[in-house]
């Protein structure tokens, strides 16, 4: 997906081991490229900028760190910079022990057996988003499917929330992921006072015992759960249910339009459509990258990093470490395994890995079947929402209606 | 062949009772365990996956 896109590389080497900025708009177009360079420059880089971090891009470095969580706490937050006015994330910015009660409590609403009975209606979503365009010939994808599939669907069906205010809250979403976007922190605001309204709306109607009422009424070892709690678990779920799935949608539709052969393999062999949404999430993942703080000092690659240090872990690289995928940066359906990273891993991997999973499985079975010919629109180019969730801001395409 | 999970790794992701729900059972919470006994030669090859997609390597085989 790098090759076609390649703009001159303004980015040196001094750059990327000394001053290395994950919210540096260069990125946005280069960062496979850029991370490569680092696995091999600098595996253990530290950059002078946010008031100083370490950046891990290795597999084994960063797989470890995120789940050694008694030496990379979560604890003292998890963006870099932290826009200022978000409010707590829960579980995010909590460390196990507590870490673990919350993450029980959200859990069960989100494993493979509570999501798998949404999949007829995922699918009756997005077969009707592709009819409004199937027939034109040409779409603005992020527009006419990235962004809505995701967040009706987990409007109407994980949240049971308002439609008329998807809209809405997708865009504050949107922009509160970018912490170098100046507006992040009152988009937050926006979220919260929409949270409040949410939560009253919610308590003024029948229980529906879905995820809302559980957080609602949950116990916290043995007492009731804040508002502030509340607040701030009901702001990771819209955080992690809307936009990262809308950026592995957008990006996969890049990488079909570049590689061709992928779309008509899977059109072929539908079956393996679960095992392509896999390799798509590991070559593509939409969340980048994560920040943790040391608790004590620590080794790491040979590099001594204090107590206190801000340390980045990079998904996006772990994922295309040729230690650790032969041929990293090639699609190749017979890897054969998920363990990647673009869930994260350890305690805090992503809780709604098996809603994803379904939700992109559904989207490329109902587009596959009902459009060909992907192409990006001619003369178009692609930029990037680029710093912890990495989203294609517009994707123009072109394409036939398959018969 | 037995398969068994290592509570104190497991977190909860789903993947082996999604790969082998035949195999590998999951609690309220989400969270996953093997009953201790012969898996059926049929479902070697679905354990081995299980094991082989557990992001916390919490699966082991004997």
């Amino acid at each position: 997906m790098d090759s076609k896109h390649q703009v001159a590389d303004p980015i040196t080497d001094e750059w990327l081991g000394q001053h290395f900025d994950h919210t540096a708009s260069e990125l946005g177009l280069t960062l496979s490229g850029s991370l490569r360079r680092m696995r091999s420059l600098c595996p253990v880089a530290h950059s002078d900028r946010h008031g100083g971090f370490w950046v891990l891009t290795k597999y084994d470095d960063v797989a470890r760190a995120a789940q050694d969580w008694g030496t990379f706490s979560s604890a003292d937050g998890v963006g870099l910079p932290r826009p200022i006015g978000q409010p707590k994330t829960i579980p995010v910015e909590v460390d196990p022990p507590l870490q673990r009660t919350y993450r029980r409590l959200i859990n069960r609403y989100l494993a493979p057996a509570a999501v798998n009975p949404w999949e007829p209606r995922t699918r009756a979503l997005a077969s009707r988003l592709v009819d409004e365009f199937a027939d034109a010939g040409e779409c603005e994808f992020m527009e006419a499917f990235g962004r809505p599939f995701p967040s009706i669907a987990f409007f109407e069906y994980t949240l049971n929330a308002p439609g008329e205010d998807v809209e809405k809250v997708a865009s504050w979403s949107f922009t509160a992921s970018n912490p170098s976007e100046p507006e992040a922190g009152a988009c937050f605001m926006n979220l919260s006072n929409w949270i409040n309204d949410f939560v009253e709306y919610r308590r003024g109607r029948p229980a529906m015992d879905d995820i809302v009422d559980g957080i609602l009424n949950a116990d916290i070892d043995g007492r009731p759960i804040s508002h502030e709690e509340v607040v701030g678990i009901i702001l990771v779920l819209i955080l992690g249910g809307l936009e990262t799935t809308t950026g592995a949608l957008g990006s996969m539709m890049v990488r079909f339009s570049e590689q061709p052969e992928v779309p008509a393999l899977l059109r072929a062999n539908p079956e393996r459509i679960p095992d392509a949404v896999e390799e798509l999430l590991r070559l593509d993942g939409p969340f980048v990258c994560i920040t943790r703080t040391t608790t004590c000092d620590v080794e790491v690659g040979g590099r001594q990093i204090k107590k206190g240090e801000k340390v980045l872990l990079y998904w996006a690289s772990a994922d295309r470490d040729d230690d650790q995928y032969a041929d990293s940066d090639s699609f190749d359906l017979e890897r054969g395994s998920g363990r990647h990273l673009a869930f994260g891993v350890g305690p805090h991997r992503c809780v709604g890995s098996s809603l994803a999973r379904m939700q992109l499985r559904v989207a490329l079975e109902e587009i596959l079947r009902r459009i060909d010919d992907i192409r990006l629109r001619q003369g178009a180019s692609i930029e990037y929402h680029s710093a912890f969730v990495r989203s294609p801001v517009s994707v123009p395409l072109t394409f036939s209606a398959s018969r | 062949m037995r398969a068994a999970v290592d509570s104190t790794r497991c977190e909860g992701h789903g993947r082996c009772s999604s790969i082998c729900p035949e195999v590998f059972l999951v609690d309220e919470e989400g969270f996953a365990s093997a009953p201790d006994r012969e898996v059926p030669v049929d479902l070697e090859d679905k354990v081995r996956a299980a094991q082989a997609n557990c992001p916390e390597r919490a699966i082991s085989l004997a």
